[in-house]
C-alpha cells in the first residue's frame, strides 16, 4: 500500500507520466484492486506515446479486464439461480404449454443441458439495464390496429421464423436481422416484442448503454456477450433499441466505437457462429444514420417501415388512455380520424390536456363531471402531431435516396398521407 | 464504484455527441450533474451542446460556469465562447476569447485557425494570412485548420492553393458531410452550379435532419432547372438591370432608326421574358407537381 501511495503522490505531482499510471496499475493488480488497476493503465495510455510502453499497457489492460469479467461472470452451472438471474425475458418456450412446435421443444431441452455456453449473471455487464426487464410477453392481438405491419412482419420474420425445414431448403436463413424503422413514438419497441411474443422466442433488449464502457475491451466483450446469450437461448430475438447509435454511419464520424460496428457485422453474419432460430432486430428513427454496411444482404437486410398508429390503433390507444378515468360517451371514432399522424405519446398527451382543462373546470365550479368527447376535442386543437418534423425530413430524403426501391413502403405511405404533410 | 459509473456515463455522453444526438446527450449529462453539481467538463459539454442547437445564450452562461468550477477546459472553453462570439458577429469579444486561448496555449493551431477567419471577416486580410500560415505551420493536419484555410482562399485567384488546400483538407477530414459540403462550396465560388448541387445533395442525403443543406439544395436545384435558363442567361449579361438598360438603349437606336417594326418585336420579347421571369417560381411549382 505504501507503494501505492507513493506513487499516487508522484502522479499528483506529474499526471501526464504514463510509466507512473503504468507502475500504479500494476500495483493496484497485485493488491487485487483491478477496477482501479484498468483506470490507472487507461489513464496511463492516454498521456502515453512510447509505442514499446503503449503495447504493455494494452497488454496489461485486456488480462485484467479478462480477468475481471471472469470473476464477475458466474457460469451457468455455477449459479443455481440462474434462470432468474437471467438477463432475458422469460419467452413462452420456458412455461408449460404444450402448444410449441417441435424445435421449440428441441432447443428448451437443448438449453438445459448444463454442458452449454457459459452465461453470465446479473452483474455488472452487457443487458444488465433493458435486458433484465420482466414484463410479460406480448402477442400482436396485444397490438390495437397496424394490420398492415402485423401482415409484413408476419411474411417477413415469422412466417420464416416457423418454416425453417422449407426456408433451408431453398437456403435461405430463417432468423437474420430486421431494421424497424419510423417516426418516434409510434411503437417500434413494442412491435419488436411482440414479434418476439409471436415467434415464442426471449427477447433481448439491447441498448447502447448496455455496451459501452469505458475500459479497454469491455465494450467488445459485452456485445460478443449479448450475441452469446441469445445463441444460448435460442430461439430468441435479440432486439437494439437506436441501433444507429451503435452501427453509427462511419462515413459520417472519427466516432471511437467504430469497432463496435466491424464486430457487429461479423457477428450478424454469423461468421464465427450459427445464428439460425436468433432474430436480431434493430430500431431507429434515423435510418439514414445506420452504417450503410450494416443494412447489406445477410445483415439488417430486411428493413420494415413502422408508421404512426392507424385509425384503428389509434381508436385502441385512446380507449387505452382514457382507461380509469371517469369518461362519458366518447366518440372514440371521431377522435380517432381526427388524429392522423399522432403518436402513442401525442394522444397520451391530448388525453393528459383534456384531463387537467376538466379538473381545472371542476376546481372552478365545484361541479364533478366526466370527460367528455368535446373535451378531448378541444385538447386536440392545441397538439400538433410529433411525427411532422420526422415525416418531412423523410418525404425529402426519400426524394433523393430511393433509387433503389429501401423506402418504397414509406414512399406509398407519404403519398397516402400527402395532404396532411 | 461511483467512479466508473461517472467514466460510463462521461462515455455515453461523449459517443453522443461525437453522432451529434445532442438532445439525447443532453438527458445524460443532466443526470451525470446530479451526482456530480460542480464538474466543469459536464458544463463544457452542455455549453456544447446548447451551442449546437443555436441556443447561444445558454451556452455562454453554462461555459462560464464552467468556468468558475475548475482551471480544467479552460481552452476548449475559451474557443467554444470565440466561435460563438463569431458566429453572432461579435467581433471585439470573439477576439478576446481567442487571446484567452492563445495566452493559456500559444500553439493551440485551431485557434490560429478561428483568429486568422476572425481577422479576414473584419477586413485585416494581411493579419489574417500570417496567423492562418501560422496555424498552418503548427499543425499541418489539423482538419480545422484546412478547413480554414480553404475557406479563406475560396475567393482569391490563385486557383492551385485552393486545390491544394482542398485536397489536404479530403485527406484529413473523417466526416463526408464536411467533405461534401467543402467541395459544394468550393464549385459555388467557381460559378458551376450542378457540380456544386451533386455534393450539396450528397452531404444532405448524409444528414437529412440539416435544415440548412436542405435549403441549400433546394435553392441550387431551383437555380439549375431549365425553367430557369433564361434567368441564367441574364445574369450572365449583367442581370435585369443591364438587360433593362439595353432594352431601352435598342427601343431608342431603333426609333431613331425608324425601325418601328423592330422596335415592336423586340418590346414584345422583352416583356415575355419579364412577365416569364415574374412567373417562374410558379411555372416551377406546376412542373414538379406534374412530376409527381
Amino acid at each position: 500500500m505504501e507503494k501505492i501511495n507513493w506513487l499516487k503522490d508522484r502522479l499528483e505531482q506529474n499526471p501526464g507520466d504514463p510509466m507512473g499510471w503504468y507502475w500504479l496499475g500494476l500495483e493496484y493488480a497485485d493488491a487485487g484492486h483491478t477496477r482501479d488497476a484498468i483506470s490507472s493503465l487507461t489513464e496511463g495510455l492516454k498521456y502515453c506515446e512510447d509505442e514499446e510502453l503503449k503495447l504493455k499497457i494494452i497488454d496489461a489492460v485486456n488480462r485484467l479486464t479478462q480477468e475481471q469479467l471472469e470473476q464477475e461472470s458466474p457460469s451457468y452451472d455455477e449459479s443455481p439461480r440462474h434462470s432468474e438471474d437471467l438477463e432475458v425475458e422469460e419467452g413462452p418456450d420456458n412455461s408449460s404449454d404444450t402448444s410449441d412446435s417441435p424445435s421449440v421443444v428441441k432447443q428448451r431441452i437443448d438449453n438445459a443441458a448444463p454442458h452449454l455456453q457459459v452465461i453470465d449473471g446479473g452483474s455488472g455487464a452487457a443487458g444488465n439495464n433493458h435486458a433484465a426487464d420482466s414484463e410479460e410477453t406480448i402477442r400482436f392481438d396485444d397490438v390495437g390496429g397496424l394490420d398492415e405491419l402485423k401482415k409484413t412482419i408476419s411474411m417477413k420474420i415469422i412466417k420464416p421464423f416457423f418454416n425453417q425445414g422449407l426456408f433451408s431448403k431453398f437456403r435461405k436463413k430463417s432468423g437474420g436481422g430486421v431494421l424497424l424503422y419510423g417516426p418516434p413514438g409510434c411503437g417500434k419497441t413494442f412491435m419488436a416484442r411482440a414479434t418476439a411474443g409471436e415467434c415464442q422466442a426471449r427477447f433481448i433488449n439491447v441498448h447502447i448503454t448496455d455496451i459501452l464502457d469505458p475500459y479497454m475491451g469491455v465494450s467488445e466483450q459485452n456485445l460478443r456477450r449479448l450475441f452469446e446469450t441469445a445463441r444460448a437461448h435460442k430461439p430468441s430475438v435479440l432486439f437494439f433499441d437506436e441501433v444507429d447509435a451503435i452501427g453509427y454511419n462511419r462515413a459520417k464520424s472519427s466516432s471511437s466505437v467504430r469497432f463496435l460496428i466491424d464486430l457487429l457485422l461479423s457477428e450478424l453474419e454469423g461468421l464465427d457462429s450459427d445464428n439460425n432460430q436468433i432474430l436480431v432486430i434493430g430500431a431507429t428513427n434515423m435510418p439514414w444514420d445506420v452504417d450503410p454496411a450494416l443494412k447489406r444482404p445477410g445483415r439488417f437486410d430486411r428493413m420494415i417501415f413502422v408508421p404512426p398508429p392507424d385509425e384503428k390503433a389509434r381508436e385502441a390507444i385512446f380507449r387505452l388512455k382514457l382507461k380509469g378515468r371517469p369518461v362519458g360517451d366518447i366518440d372514440y371514432k371521431a377522435l380517432a380520424s381526427k388524429t392522423t399522424l399522432f403518436s402513442g405519446a401525442d394522444i397520451e398527451n391530448v388525453v393528459e390536456r383534456a384531463a387537467e382543462n376538466v379538473l381545472e373546470e371542476i376546481l372552478e365550479t365545484d361541479q364533478e363531471r366526466p370527460i367528455e368527447t368535446g373535451d378531448l376535442l378541444h385538447a386536440l386543437q392545441d397538439v400538433q402531431p410529433s411525427t411532422l418534423e420526422w415525416m418531412r425530413t423523410i418525404k425529402n430524403y426519400v426524394k433523393y435516396a430511393n433509387q433503389s426501391g429501401l423506402y418504397n413502403d414509406v414512399d406509398t405511405f407519404l403519398r397516402r398521407h400527402k395532404k396532411w404533410l | 464504484m461511483e467512479q466508473s459509473v461517472a467514466a460510463k456515463t462521461k462515455q455515453i455522453i461523449y459517443h453522443y455527441l461525437e453522432i451529434g444526438r445532442f438532445e439525447t446527450a443532453l438527458d445524460y449529462i443532466k443526470q451525470a450533474l446530479e451526482n456530480s453539481p460542480d464538474d466543469p467538463e459536464l458544463y463544457y459539454y452542455m455549453g456544447y451542446v446548447f451551442y449546437r442547437q443555436d441556443r447561444n445564450e445558454e451556452a455562454v452562461e453554462v461555459l462560464h460556469q464552467a468556468l468558475s468550477y475548475g482551471d480544467e477546459y479552460q481552452e476548449e472553453i475559451y474557443l467554444l465562447l470565440a466561435s460563438i462570439c463569431i458566429d453572432a458577429d461579435q467581433w471585439v469579444e470573439a477576439e478576446e476569447n481567442l487571446l484567452k486561448v492563445l495566452e493559456l496555449n500559444p500553439n493551440n493551431a485551431e485557434a490560429h485557425a478561428h483568429y486568422a477567419y476572425l481577422m479576414k471577416k473584419t477586413g485585416h486580410k494581411e493579419k489574417a494570412e500570417r496567423l492562418i500560415q501560422e496555424a498552418h505551420r503548427l499543425d499541418p493536419d489539423d482538419e480545422q485548420v484546412l478547413r480554414y484555410a480553404h475557406l479563406m482562399k475560396l475567393g482569391d485567384k490563385d486557383k492551385e492553393e485552393q486545390f491544394f488546400l482542398l485536397e489536404r483538407f479530403i485527406e484529413q477530414a473523417d466526416n463526408q458531410v464536411s467533405v461534401h459540403l467543402q467541395l459544394g462550396l468550393h464549385e459555388l465560388f467557381r460559378e458551376r452550379h450542378g457540380q456544386a448541387l451533386k455534393h450539396f445533395k450528397e452531404a444532405y442525403l448524409l444528414d437529412p435532419t440539416n435544415q440548412f443543406l436542405a435549403e441549400v439544395v433546394k435553392e441550387l436545384e431551383q437555380d439549375t432547372h431549365f425553367l430557369y435558363a433564361p434567368l441564367r442567361w441574364v445574369n450572365k449579361i449583367g442581370g435585369p438591370a443591364v438587360l433593362w438598360i439595353i432594352a431601352i438603349a435598342i427601343s431608342l437606336a431603333g426609333q431613331l432608326l425608324g425601325l418601328d417594326k423592330f422596335v415592336a418585336v423586340f418590346i414584345g420579347i422583352y416583356l415575355i421574358y419579364a412577365i416569364y421571369s415574374w412567373t417562374v417560381p410558379l411555372l416551377l411549382k406546376i412542373y414538379y407537381k406534374l412530376r409527381g
